[in-house]
């Protein structure tokens, strides 16, 4: 029983003063019939010790890769060792929700400085204090123009990532909204598709950028075709929010997704922070907690939770969302990241990010086994491209190189780099394509 | 003192240095390219650090003193825990790296799920939602599928008012209206009222047991033989399944699916907000709807089984859910074991009896029945008496190092104090409370007026909420282009 | 001079020919406290006696606003839109912190409404 803390003395005292004889006295609310007569098959307790040794033998087999060039929404970047540092003290990450502001400021500022530095990354003036991910995070975008413009279509790109998509559709089913896919063509969202579409009635236009392809759209000429709909922009790759044109530029009513990019470990896919950012119109729709300034009784600088009224524990039924914790430690590694790394920090490993998928992309594209898929089409740090391998073969070529190789989609393979690959995993990288050769 | 914004401490010039400097990409076209770079903060990394220690110095965390927030489970967060998921081999592994290279991953992953069905006594599991909200709404729209599939998806859901709100708002998310039953006098679902308002429309009953009151609905047969008959299901809010672990099963208590906190019930840590984690574990007639992936087991080979992508609810996020987290709740199990997390129950619930006698004295018990792993008290009485209302005390609790209970939760309780102490204090930790309690109520009678003010040790005083939302700032600094606006 | 009435859900009314503006009481402003939004309805949105029409935060509650009689929204209290300005329902509910105007289809309705002392009385009695 490693974490209880009671001698066998103050158990029974403690009985005593209640008038008990044994602890299963105090469960006798719950009635024999339903009590469970069994021991359950639970392995454990294990000390310390042996815990530590139990999960390093299962952990063993676990293969982790020098180089990887596998991304579609989790991308392997560089984390600060500072990052780690902060946010394994206690005082964020045992602490909950910060429902005592007096004795929760490290908490709320840090978030309000969260919600600064998206607002700034995005262009947007608003942003809450973190969703679960990127795809609930859209889903809960389509719900915030849904309320706002009372229409029920919905037109989602393409080239949104397909657990985007799904979770989108999963979310929205029973709320009489319709969701409605435009083609892609050429590797972005095909802008002829939607003259066939009638526009009125449309809620929302939700775009990812990047595309899940790593091309970028050529959201102006969206945004021309649907200027009544509410603008979602979605990315699942939050760094290139540093270098390209932001949603604000772009009229985007609401820019969400997926910002483990900033400090966010791969962990098999989280946790991961999603975020939401929006114009000022749609701020009292938001979901989850918003932080804001203030002062204390003796007017010095204080943060609260704010407009908590849209929220589920006042509205109930009428809330803006059920969320109720969301991902605070997540913002709080976001914080910690953009705050170290800074703009040009930041662009940095941005544009290294874009100058190693474009090395990989030049050294692939003279290759006999190699086709890459649209080429001429301006992409971050990700490309899609058929390769002439046998599978198998290739697997083992990546494997034994230690790469983690792209993300093999049916009929071709989605390719990725970021700062943290060499001209060296680049060069593996190839010779792996080449070795597998069919 | 409080502490300047980064962005206030921030320089032209400064910076750390953490990437090879890169300053423009020929790729990116011009009509593509961010025109004005964000103003991130620009901190040497000494500057950076010192800020956010200097900011956590302003928290209170679970180790600096007793947490007993009711419904929200406060205990102590094993930092072995922290420690393995620090790893290399869980941290970084890529969610779309191939199944045979991420095995022990996998096998972490089935083995919780494992565990928590047959705590709860369920037929399978999902470990896809991110939070328990996030767990209700897998499970309302799996309930929602479920009946869908019968011919008649059904309108309402009906919930006790003594119901956390995430239960009504997950409700109307899945398209269903809100019913709201009236607790008895013990505080709990009386059958007769369910009686009255169960009928063919009901599409389920979402409960806690025991409920946010800390009391358990001990004609559970009753209930679920009135839901059931009517074809409704069962739904178990897992947040204060702490209290029985070993004692009882929701799936012997007549529940069809039961999502869990694990960052409550099983002491992954809180994170000042989240990340949590809720799966959901449902009976047999449920699996069909579970969001796809589920983690498979074949011949000793862990896999990601999309078999019943026909028939399932979707996918509730991307990826298959929050791993670490799952991987610490996975290993407060292992450090436990069946023993173990019986004992939690047991001391959680004796913390809290021995903790409600020590100090109902001073207050209004609200319900006369026995309580579980937390009890909800009303300050109605020192309110009348002095004037001092709840919100008073709890922001006086403050000043002892103790962070305040859940407040003004249950809705159904006058100037509730809902206290859950959990089954890692000692009794030290315990009396001291009781003590701090004691000497409130000394002040409430003697210098009422005082407490108006309190906290008066903490980094700041009570904040201006009118101020926070009528003047509304939210960032640090306005954008240009708001700023042209007007 | 027109006198105020008053609906069972605190909201007051008071009538301008073939219009009644329409409030809430100081009763319903000092129970919910401090108002921080109010989520003003559309003009030209027709309403159905006792629809809801728009909510009403304050800090700790929200509230629904319901017609109090059958219409169309004729004008609504453009002030409110600023967060800032939302004391107005504190501090005058039944003067400047008026919420909309309501162009009436069948002022009949008015007759099922309260005077101000059945309407004290109900207050008293809750």
């Amino acid at each position: 029983m490693p974490y209880t803390n009671h001698s066998g003395d103050d158990v029974k005292e403690m009985l005593s003063y209640l008038g008990k004889s044994e602890i299963k006295d105090l469960f006798s609310s719950i009635p024999d019939k339903l009590k469970l007569k069994k021991k359950l098959a639970i392995r454990g307790p294990f000390s310390e010790k042996e815990l530590i040794s139990a999960v390093e033998d299962i952990a063993s087999g676990i293969i982790t890769f020098k180089e990887i060039f596998c991304g579609a929404g989790a991308y392997n970047h560089f984390i600060p060792a500072s990052v780690d540092e902060i946010t394994s003290r206690q005082e964020y990450y045992t602490a909950y929700t910060p429902y005592q502001p007096e004795v929760s400021q490290g908490s709320l500022q840090t978030m309000f400085e969260y919600q600064t530095m998206m607002a700034e990354l995005t262009g947007l003036p608003v942003s809450n204090a973190s969703m679960y991910d990127g795809a609930s995070a859209a889903a809960e975008a389509a719900l915030m123009a849904f309320r706002y413009n009372k229409r029920n279509r919905v037109l989602v790109s393409g080239g949104i990532h397909p657990d985007y998509l799904i979770t989108i559709n999963t979310y929205l089913k029973n709320t009489g909204i319709t969701v409605q896919t435009i083609p892609l063509k050429n590797g972005i969202t095909d802008i002829d598709a939607l003259a066939g579409v009638d526009v009125s009635g449309v809620s929302s236009v939700i775009i990812q950028n990047p595309n899940f392809s790593g091309f970028i759209e050529d959201i102006s000429a969206i945004k021309e075709r649907t200027k009544d709909a509410a603008l979602i922009y979605v990315t699942n790759e939050a760094l290139s929010l540093a270098v390209l044109k932001t949603p604000a530029d772009y009229g985007a009513a609401i820019c969400c997704g997926d910002a483990q990019a900033f400090g966010q470990p791969l962990a098999l896919g989280g946790p991961y922070l999603g975020f939401i950012t929006c114009s000022k119109e749609f701020l009292h729709l938001l979901p989850g907690r918003i932080i804001g300034a203030t002062v204390d009784r003796q007017g010095r600088q204080a943060f609260v939770m704010t407009l908590a009224a849209r929220e589920q524990h006042i509205r109930r039924e009428r809330a803006t969302s059920n969320i109720c914790s969301n991902h605070a430690l997540c913002a709080v590694r976001a914080a910690v990241y953009l705050s170290l790394m800074g703009t040009k920090g930041l662009q940095s490993a941005a544009y290294l990010s874009v100058k190693n998928a474009h090395k990989l992309y030049d050294a692939l594209l003279p290759l006999k086994n190699v086709e890459i898929l649209h080429t001429g089409a301006a992409f971050f740090n990700e490309f899609p491209a058929k390769l002439k391998v046998d599978k198998k073969a290739f697997a083992g070529s990546l494997l034994k190189r230690n790469i983690l190789g792209p993300l093999d989609i049916s009929g071709h393979y989605l390719f990725a780099a970021t700062e943290m690959n060499s001209d060296h995993g680049i060069e593996l990288l190839i010779d792996a394509v080449k070795e597998a050769a069919e | 003192m409080s502490e300047k914004l980064i962005f206030e401490i921030s320089k032209a010039g400064r910076s750390g240095s953490f990437v090879p400097e890169c300053t423009g990409s020929p790729y990116i076209p011009e009509d593509y390219s961010r025109k004005i770079p964000p103003r991130l903060p620009s901190v040497p990394e000494n500057e950076v650090v010192r800020h956010y220690v200097r900011l956590s110095s302003l928290n209170h965390g679970l180790d600096n003193g007793m947490y007993p927030l009711g419904s929200c489970t406060m205990k102590f967060n094993p930092k072995v825990n922290e420690k393995i998921a620090g790893i290399d081999k869980f941290l970084n592994i890529h969610p779309y790296q191939d199944e045979t290279t991420i095995q022990g991953a996998l096998r972490i992953l089935h083995e919780l799920g494992e565990d928590l069905k047959s705590l709860s006594g369920m037929d399978g599991i999902t470990l896809q939602p991110a939070a328990g909200a996030h767990g209700e709404l897998t499970g309302l729209l799996m309930c929602r599928a479920y009946h869908t599939n019968k011919g008649n998806p059904r309108q309402k859901i009906l919930v006790p008012d003594s119901s956390h709100g995430t239960n009504p708002a997950t409700a109307a998310m899945c398209g269903y209206k809100v019913v709201t039953l009236h607790s008895n006098s013990e505080g709990r679902i009386d059958p007769d009222i369910l009686k009255k308002n169960m009928d063919d429309n009901v599409a389920a009953l979402m409960i806690t047991n025991p409920n946010t009151l800390g009391i358990f609905e001990d004609k559970m047969e009753e209930i679920a033989e009135i839901v059931h008959g009517s074809g409704g299901l069962l739904y178990y809010d897992g947040a204060n399944m702490n209290a029985v672990m070993g004692y009882a099963r929701p799936g012997d208590m007549g529940f069809d699916m039961v999502h869990f906190n694990l960052h409550k019930t099983f002491s992954t840590p809180h994170g000042t907000g989240g990340p949590g984690a809720g799966p959901v574990a449902v009976k047999r007639d449920i699996v069909p709807f579970l969001p796809y992936p589920v983690i498979g087991l074949e011949n000793n080979r862990y896999f990601f089984d999309y078999s019943g992508k026909e028939t399932s609810i979707g996918k509730m996020r991307a990826f298959y859910g929050n791993f670490l987290v799952l991987l610490k709740a996975y290993l407060f199990i292992r450090a436990n074991g069946f023993a173990g997390l019986k004992k939690v129950s047991e001391l959680a619930v004796l913390n809290a009896n021995y903790l409600k006698k020590k100090i109902s004295h001073n207050f209004i018990t609200p319900y006369k029945s026995d309580t579980l792993h937390e009890f909800v008290l009303s300050a109605q009485n020192i309110k009348k008496e002095f004037g001092v209302n709840t919100l008073d005390i709890s922001k006086r609790i403050l000043d002892f190092g103790i962070h305040a209970p859940t407040i003004y939760f249950p809705l159904v309780v006058k100037e509730a104090l809902m206290i859950e102490p959990t089954e890692t204090e000692t009794k030290e930790n315990l009396d001291y409370f009781a003590d701090v309690l004691e000497t409130i109520v000394s002040e409430a009678e003697e210098e009422p007026s005082g407490l108006h003010d309190a906290p008066f040790t903490t980094p700041v005083s009570r904040p201006d909420e009118v101020r926070a939302n009528r003047k509304l700032v939210l960032k640090a600094f306005s954008l240009p282009k708001e700023e042209d606006q007007g | 001079m027109a006198e105020y009435l008053y609906t069972k859900d605190h909201e007051w009314v008071l009538q301008e020919g073939n219009r009644v503006r329409v409030g809430i009481s100081d009763f319903a402003q000092s129970e919910l406290g401090d108002i921080a939004y109010v989520e003003l309805p559309e003009t030209g949105t027709k309403v159905k006696q006792n629809d809801a029409v728009c909510s009403i935060d304050s800090l700790k509650s929200s509230s629904e606003i319901f017609a109090p009689v059958s219409g169309t929204i004729a004008e609504t209290n453009e002030k409110l839109k600023n967060e800032e300005n939302c004391e107005i329902i504190n501090k005058d509910p039944l003067g400047e912190g008026w919420i909309f105007i309501i162009e009436m289809e069948d002022p009949s309705e008015l007759e099922s409404l309260m005077n101000e002392k059945e309407y004290k009385k109900m207050t008293e009695e809750e």
